[in-house]
């Protein structure tokens, strides 16, 4: 088994670890953070199974060298980008609820938010 | 290529200058309309004179992004300029700037979604327009508001990872990120890393799309927001995932497995909104119903079938927004049905829901009747046509149970409230049935109106009221139960769904 090829399965184990913690942490801080490790291993894989390597960086282009292939670093750059702008709201998101119930539970949020909105419209 | 950017860049800076200016803000938000407007007539004049086009944008080959206008293209773009005028004179003004900068920000996306041709193009619009949608779901800060924002936050964010790895299996076996590039390679081929990854991409899409299983965050976030909020979100933002379908299932025959999931979505919202009791809950679930016949429809497979989805989701977004409207300007959104008798709900608002809900039920001269006639001629396999039967029972009973409490026995408010909006947009929606007139021709026309459909949709609503007079009773004892829509539970479905996706595949 080649290196690249335990490496990806081991980001897809990195995966479903984050799954798992999104599922079972009853914390919605917690899940947050399970959510962040699935998407950094997501882009992980995604390295990992785009690469291909070449001599040069694309920037000269002159024939007969082999260059990398451009596409996956903008690729991956954008969708870390992204995945900054989903963790920054959902803890600005997260934020407003602990303001507001002070807790973490979300089972005890969920609670809450369903008993909050029956009483505002009575 | 000039209507996208055309479009695009109106929204993009009527956004900003709402934000900016924002004494102007409808008044900006109106030019960003022009806009839009003139950019998808440039899309109408270039689909006339030469047919559906793929194009390049960027002059780096195939670096480039892929875009596409064809007729998906024109009528996802149109449904979103016509949302677009009629929520923003509904509006009119009654909210700040940021409100009208996300809006048309929202717009923008929705907008380039309908002419994206290239996988990661689709991946980084979906993930803005999901950004968007959220902090508009969440814009009044109400904390029910929040939450549904954040479950909505956190899934579709898990999907779009789920998508990223799949694109990821596609571009390497691929080599390319546009779809038509893509579908020449994968063509015929049964490469199993093309094949798991064209899954995970579907599950991505699914979940944004409002299919059952994959997307239960949808009711919560639809009912707790605001009007028009909903109205957009249920007219156009989960469409672009259904857009992404299409897209996505040019390379791969999948027919089989959408008619299967269509089925399922169909069938298991309409039993939702049947035993939801608050009518945006109901509009809610009666949304992914209505998905149901999408994704059939882009399961037959042929170009006729996916026509006709695309002319479903033009006509569903038009009627759900006009309920949607109805609903909101009346401010009994969130009252329980069953204690209808002290509501007052105002005439215009009763015209917009009969228009609506006539539509929905798939009544002969208006809308809906059209697409879903075209639908049931390209489906040819018997247990679809039971599905989509019984998906019609069931939207006749959930609605006629709306229609009941809502226009027999709520009072009329003649007084106060009228919103003149919603009468000319429920104008708009009964017009839009000659649109079917003009995109299929009269020969086509004339089929579609033979005598047995006719006599199939008129019998579906007369059914539907005699059961519903016998089991309104019971009905009124069930209460919607709310566990398979918490956080958790939402997320084990979707991976549940996963599974069916690939036990549908692979094992069958």
């Amino acid at each position: 088994m080649s290196t690249g090829v335990l490496a990806s399965a081991i980001s897809i184990i990195i995966v479903c670890i984050g799954v798992l913690g999104l599922i079972l942490k009853r914390n919605l801080l917690l899940k947050l953070l399970s959510l962040n490790i699935v998407n950094t291993a997501t882009i992980l894989f995604f390295v990992l199974v785009v690469y291909s390597p070449g001599d040069r960086a694309p920037i000269d282009p002159s024939p007969g060298v082999q260059y990398a292939d451009p596409l996956p670093q903008a690729l991956v750059l954008t969708s870390i980008v992204i995945n900054f702008g989903v963790l920054a709201l959902s803890l600005l998101f997260t934020m407003v609820l602990v303001k507001r119930y002070h807790t973490l539970d979300l089972i005890k949020i969920e609670d809450f938010v369903r008993r909050e909105f029956e009483e505002e419209k009575s | 290529m000039t209507a996208l950017l055309v479009g695009v860049g109106s929204y993009v800076s009527a956004g900003i200058l709402s934000l900016l200016f924002s004494r102007y803000r409808f008044w900006f938000s109106l030019l960003g309309w022009a806009g839009a407007l003139t950019g998808a007539s440039f899309g109408v004049s270039s689909f006339l004179g030469s047919g559906p086009l793929v194009g390049t944008l960027g002059r780096w080959g195939i670096l480039g992004i892929e875009i596409v206008i064809d007729q998906t293209t024109l009528l996802f773009s149109g449904l979103v300029v016509i949302l677009n005028i009629f929520t923003l004179v509904y509006l009119r003004g009654s909210k700040k700037g940021v409100f009208y900068c996300l809006y048309n920000f929202l717009l923008a996306t929705t907008f380039s979604i309908a002419f994206s041709h290239d996988l990661f193009n689709l991946y980084v619009t979906i993930e803005f327009m999901s950004l968007v949608s959220i902090l508009l779901i969440g814009y009044e800060r109400k904390a029910y508001q929040i939450y549904a924002g954040a479950k909505y936050l956190i899934i579709s964010s898990l999907a779009m990872s789920l998508y990223l790895i799949g694109l990821g299996l596609v571009y390497r076996a691929g080599g390319s990120l546009g779809i038509s590039e893509l579908a020449r390679t994968v063509e015929g081929g049964t490469d199993l890393s093309i094949s798991l990854g064209l899954c995970l991409m579907l599950t991505g899409l699914a979940v944004k799309g409002g299919v059952f299983l994959f997307s239960m965050w949808l009711p919560d976030a639809h009912s707790y927001s605001d009007t028009v909020v909903s109205a957009l979100l249920s007219g156009m933002a989960i469409k672009s995932g259904l857009i992404g379908i299409i897209r996505v299932s040019e390379m791969l025959d999948w027919s089989q497995l959408l008619l299967v999931l269509g089925a399922l979505t169909g069938i298991a919202g309409a039993i939702f909104a049947l035993v939801s009791r608050k009518p945006k809950k109901i509009l809610a679930h009666s949304t992914i119903s209505q998905v149901g016949y999408i994704l059939i429809g882009i399961g037959t497979g042929t170009p006729a079938g996916v026509l006709a989805a695309s002319l479903h989701l033009f006509f569903h977004g038009l009627f759900k927004a006009l309920l949607f409207l109805s609903v909101g300007a009346a401010g009994v959104g969130a009252d329980d049905i069953d204690r209808a008798r002290n509501l007052s709900v105002p005439l215009t608002s009763k015209v917009g829901l009969v228009v609506g809900s006539v539509s929905i039920m798939a009544i002969p001269p208006f809308n809906k009747y059209f697409s879903k006639t075209m639908l049931v001629e390209q489906v040819n396999q018997e247990w679809a046509w039971f599905a989509m039967l019984a998906i019609g029972l069931g939207t006749a009973l959930y609605t006629l149970r709306l229609d009941w409490a809502l226009i027999f026995e709520a009072r009329t408010d003649w007084a106060g409230k009228n919103d003149f909006v919603v009468v000319v947009f429920a104008l708009a929606v009964v017009l839009s049935s000659l649109l079917a007139w003009v995109i299929l021709g009269s020969p086509e026309m004339v089929q579609l109106l033979s005598l047995h459909h006719l006599a199939t949709y008129l019998v579906i609503p007369v059914v539907g009221g005699f059961a519903l007079l016998l089991f309104k009773k019971k009905l009124s004892e069930i209460s919607p139960p709310d566990f398979p829509f918490s956080l958790e539970n939402s997320l084990v479905s979707l991976f549940t769904g996963f599974l069916l996706i690939e036990l549908v595949l692979f094992v069958l």
